[in-house]
């Protein structure tokens, strides 16, 4: 019972002998002290590593500390923990790429509540719960992309497999509504078939590929919102198929499968710069630089200015075709 | 079992005498001890990896994501005491959360909503309950399956889309403070105290752990041994059904991917916590205990900015050692007989 009351006793006195930190940032507080938190969907694969170097390049340049961390599952839900102990944290600003645009909502408002700068990249929030997003692409320039790229590989015509990350990823949904726009409006006898979750997983991506190929082998050509290449190269192996495949992705992904044809194209931004990019955009956030409108501008070092699309969204850039041909040049 | 059952412990557990020098309170509840001590090590570790760690604003923040890895244990830990287990408490954490956003999608008020939610995850242990106990197949087996089956029925009903329509005063609920304290924390530990007096102080609780003991010789003494198992996987499915609430007012969204491997979770804390596999033994607060010690385990992680892929191989050796090290010591002390 003594034993048992003394730790008890120990316990609570650390506890509340803990000092008061307050979670605030108190404006005025100089920039080089600040850290920035970049939370990305998910870390552990090369898409995410590349966009880590990017922004430690950013940091660096810049003289401040760049947290780059998020959960290891696409976990729609494990980004919120990071984010509130950010906030313990007192980072100075806060950029996410949300694995799901509502779910991190409740956690944001207590970011900015605490005064923290918010913003998103490349996967925005509920526009509410952050001051800026920055778009790698405009989506409809990658989906255009990707149908016309489709469409010169198919002539034009046949029911096309769409495999995306998972069904409430909004980056992958938009892109998915303004291809079907696309196509309509250009190639109206491109249909789309089917769009099946592979969770940027490539087993996943392979497993639900074989499932709908086996039952639909007049199927003219597989795009993927996502970079499981790999998996669905594997997928049209098994089977025997010839048929077309690009996705999205650094060509880190998909260099055997891009190699040896199997898959064809793969299109991005660079994710290098949107790491780059992100860390700018919060810099100018958080001295005061970033004015909201259509039209300003940030400086984003190496990038030069990058310009506000919308009131609220700054655009990176234009998306670049990765083929066995020029992906030599790239590392990532 | 070879130990003689002493249902009459308030930890339920057979109280195995140590050197004997100890007071009785320390020796009956000897495991919670441990327990508490790992915490107080676990909190000065991180406090010296990062300031912000051991600060009353993160100790009290970080408790918002115990409540519902501990409400599951809780519900878990009912299940294991009868010598089952229940896998599918993650799945009909979704599948109540969507039913939730489902209801309210069709006009149903808020409230009517979450009392429907409750319905459907008794009903999912229900189910669980009425294969274990009338078809008398293996809970590993059955809850396997109503794992994926739950959890499938969800993702179909919802097509794998998250619905995030409720008033803002349903996020409230699982987001606001009292006296600076999450508000699910203390929902949490009136809960627990709920929990404890049904498990200790009610004849089904005895009943619940005589089951786990030795399931012939309950059978014989004239309990309704299947009424019982029925009741607790029910009852384990109404806690998800109710961690399923606060997890939808928490990310404000309903969905079919909700809490993905909290079964694990669930299954360390009530194991890490005392409760054995096998059934009969298991204390409610070592389960809470050892909730508190793998929730600030994670949010120390975040703080000290380990990254995301070494927290898994944290977690992982830990709960190793945490199991190795209560285990031999409760060992030792039994041993000095």
């Amino acid at each position: 019972m003594k034993t048992m009351f003394r730790l008890g006793l120990t316990a609570a006195a650390l506890a509340a002998a803990a000092t008061m930190a307050t979670s605030a940032f108190a404006a005025g507080t100089n920039v080089k002290d600040c850290v920035f938190g970049v939370l990305p969907k998910q870390v552990g694969n090369e898409y995410w590593a590349a966009v880590n170097k990017g922004a430690q390049e950013a940091g660096k340049e810049l003289g401040v500390k760049v947290d780059f961390n998020g959960p290891t599952s696409a976990d729609t839900a494990g980004q919120t923990q990071f984010i509130d102990s950010w906030v313990q944290k007192g980072y100075c600003a806060i950029s996410i790429s949300a694995a799901d645009a509502n779910a991190v909502v409740p956690a944001l408002l207590r970011a900015k509540d605490a005064g923290i700068k918010v913003s998103a990249f490349d996967a925005d929030t509920d526009p509410s719960a952050r001051e800026v997003f920055l778009s790698q692409a405009v989506p409809s320039g990658i989906s255009g992309k990707l149908g016309d790229l489709m469409a010169n590989l198919t002539g034009k015509k046949g029911n096309f497999l769409v495999i995306t990350s998972t069904l409430t990823a909004p980056n992958q949904s938009e892109w998915i509504r303004l291809l079907q726009e696309h196509l309509a409006k250009n190639y109206p006898d491109m249909k789309i078939a089917a769009i099946l979750p592979g969770q940027e997983d490539n087993e996943k991506s392979r497993d639900v590929a074989l499932g709908y190929l086996r039952a639909h082998p007049e199927t003219t050509g597989i795009i993927a919102v996502t970079q499981s290449l790999p998996g669905l190269a594997e997928a049209k192996k098994q089977l025997g198929l010839t048929i077309p495949l690009i996705g999205i992705g650094p060509p880190s992904c998909c260099t055997a499968v891009l190699k040896d044809g199997s898959a064809n194209a793969t299109i991005l931004w660079n994710p290098i710069d949107i790491g780059y990019a992100t860390v700018y955009m919060q810099y100018a956030q958080v001295t005061g630089a970033l004015k909201l409108g259509t039209g300003n501008e940030i400086d984003a070092g190496r990038l030069g200015k990058l310009k506000f699309i919308k009131d609220d969204t700054i655009l990176l850039g234009e998306p670049m075709v990765f083929t066995k041909d020029n992906m030599g040049q790239f590392q990532f | 079992m070879d130990r003689a059952p002493d249902l009459t412990a308030p930890g339920g557990e057979a109280s195995g005498p140590l050197t004997g020098s100890e007071p009785a309170f320390l020796r009956r509840h000897f495991r919670e001890a441990i327990l508490v001590v790992l915490c107080v090590v676990e909190l000065g570790i991180f406090s010296t990896l990062d300031p912000h760690f051991l600060t009353l604003s993160n100790l009290l923040d970080a408790t918002r994501y115990m409540s519902e890895a501990g409400l599951v244990a809780l519900g878990m830990s009912i299940v294991i005491r009868t010598g089952g287990i229940d896998l599918s408490v993650g799945s009909t954490l979704a599948l109540a959360s969507v039913s939730i956003g489902l209801f309210f999608q069709a006009g149903v008020p808020i409230v009517f909503c979450i009392l429907l939610g409750l319905l459907v995850g008794a009903i999912c242990g229900a189910i669980n309950g009425v294969l274990v106990a009338y078809l008398g197949l293996v809970p590993i087996t059955v809850t396997l399956g109503t794992m994926a089956l739950f959890r499938g029925i969800a993702y179909a009903l919802t097509g794998a889309m998250s619905f995030s329509g409720f008033p803002l005063s349903f996020a409230r609920l699982a987001n606001f403070k009292i006296a600076g304290v999450p508000a699910q924390f203390l929902f949490l530990i009136a809960f627990v105290l709920i929990m404890w007096l049904v498990m200790h102080r009610t004849r089904f609780g005895r009943y619940v752990g005589a089951i786990g003991y030795n399931v012939t010789a309950t059978r014989y003494s004239g309990v309704r041994v299947r009424w019982i198992l029925i009741a607790t996987y029910t009852l384990c499915g109404a806690i998800s059904a109710l961690a399923a609430v606060l997890y939808t007012s928490r990310v404000f969204s309903a969905r079919a991917d909700a809490a993905l491997g909290i079964e694990l979770s669930a299954i360390t804390a009530v194991v890490l916590g005392g409760a054995s596999i096998m059934g009969g033994r298991g204390s409610i607060v070592g389960a809470f205990i050892a909730v508190i010690l793998l929730t600030y385990l994670q949010n120390g992680l975040i703080i000290a900015g380990i990254p995301g892929e070494f927290q898994g191989v944290v977690v992982g050796l830990f709960l190793l050692a945490g199991v190795f090290f209560t285990t031999r010591v409760e060992r030792r002390y039994d041993k000095a007989k």
